[in-house]
């Protein structure tokens, strides 16, 4: 359906012009905040138009498929008609990864208290949109559970406080903890397995245009039963991780290695071991009271 | 690969017009190569022969005996040449340095 939606998250402003309508009210409910602060801003430059729609009116009914369209450009193949919103998340990430080159973009997510900002980077099944999750509801500022953003004028972390992508096992620990906070139906046999999405907090949304300076980056990973360990990381060693998980530190060429040494100078680096979420609470808040 | 040999030079890319950035940390040092855009972690001893290279070219020997007197170095410049070979060795294999 014809949907003309208009969202901004941190400094993009998207419109949605076409969307499946079973998934309109999720998508609505999931960025009700940006929507509404959007509209302030609806003449605002468009940075994206986006439409996720049935690749053909027959792939409504027969097999049904949907595509995802940037302007008129459709990067992916099609998926299944009951991925639509997943699809919208991971296409508006695609968007931002591969036209967004203003920032130097890093694969972690990303969250703040008071004056402290951390990185976390860390690969699948670490658990680190779990974390991120469980810290936002805890009242730390969610800046994104994707891609964190630097800016290069001033080394600032730029917020996105999109919904955070929760897969598989970690759905159902999320929806027993956060209580609160609204989810997603679930989306079955995705290529992630089975996911939903958690909205951001008020919170997150409203101070969405508050920047930070990275201090912190912290590499994450779970492990039943473990004991939080935290380990001291060389910087060298954090750089090489950092700039392993950015999407387009090549493309700003010796500038954008430049910024990503400034982001480790700035910033303690550390592994971060853990399995009970009461635990990591009293580290990340023994960060952000040392400040 | 680089052989123990007064007469060979070795020099970075970087005086073809290609960037070469070095940045040196406690343990170790990482490396932009501006041409292929990889960067690399390296030894602290490759970090400061690096620099030296970016500028004109130098052989062994010359490499040698600027890091005992810059840095005082007590020991005997054949073993310090050998770590120097070692390093130089391992530019090459990254192709941050070449001889001339």
């Amino acid at each position: 359906m014809e949907l003309n939606l208009h969202l901004r998250t941190g400094p993009f402003h998207i419109a949605i012009e076409e969307f499946e309508t079973p998934f309109v009210e999720d998508l609505q409910r999931l960025y009700h905040y940006q929507i509404a602060a959007s509209q302030a801003v609806k003449n605002a430059f468009i940075d994206f138009r986006i439409s996720v729609k049935a690749s053909s009116f027959l792939r409504r009914f027969y097999r049904p498929q949907v595509s995802f369209f940037c302007d008129t450009y459709q990067p992916f193949y099609p998926l299944p008609y009951s991925q639509t919103l997943p699809m919208f998340e991971w296409g508006f990430n695609w968007c931002i990864a591969t036209q967004a080159h203003q920032f130097l973009q890093f694969h972690a997510a990303g969250l703040a208290r008071d004056n402290v900002m951390v990185i976390m980077p860390a690969p699948p099944g670490s658990g680190k949109s779990t974390l991120t999750a469980a810290l936002m509801h805890h009242g730390w500022r969610l800046f994104s559970d994707e891609i964190v953003m630097i800016r290069p004028t001033d080394g600032h972390a730029v917020p996105l406080a999109r919904p955070i992508n929760l897969k598989n096992d970690s759905i159902d620990i999320a929806q027993n903890l956060f209580t609160g906070n609204y989810f997603s139906q679930r989306f079955q046999d995705t290529h992630k397995g089975t996911v939903a999405l958690m909205a951001p907090s008020r919170t997150s949304v409203d101070l969405v245009d508050r920047t930070q300076i990275p201090t912190h980056i912290v590499f994450p990973r779970y492990e039943a039963g473990a004991r939080l360990e935290v380990t001291s990381m060389p910087q060298a060693e954090a750089l090489m991780e950092l700039v392993t998980n950015s999407f387009n530190y090549h493309m700003l060429g010796e500038e954008g290695v430049k910024l990503a040494m400034d982001v480790v100078d700035g910033c303690e680096c550390m592994h971060l071991k853990y399995s009970d979420f009461d635990d990591v609470f009293c580290f990340f808040d023994s960060l952000a009271n040392a400040q | 690969m680089p052989e123990k040999n007064n007469h060979i030079k070795y020099i970075s890319p970087s005086v073809k017009g290609f960037s070469v950035y070095v940045k040196e940390y406690d343990t170790s040092a990482v490396v932009y190569d501006g041409r292929s855009g990889d960067i690399h972690r390296v030894n602290p001893l490759c970090g400061l022969l690096l620099p030296l290279l970016i500028d004109q070219p130098m052989t062994i020997q010359d490499l040698t005996s600027i890091l005992i007197d810059q840095y005082e170095i007590d020991a005997k410049p054949d073993r310090v040449q050998d770590e120097v070979l070692a390093s130089l060795r391992y530019l090459q294999s990254l192709e941050l340095v070449e001889t001339i």
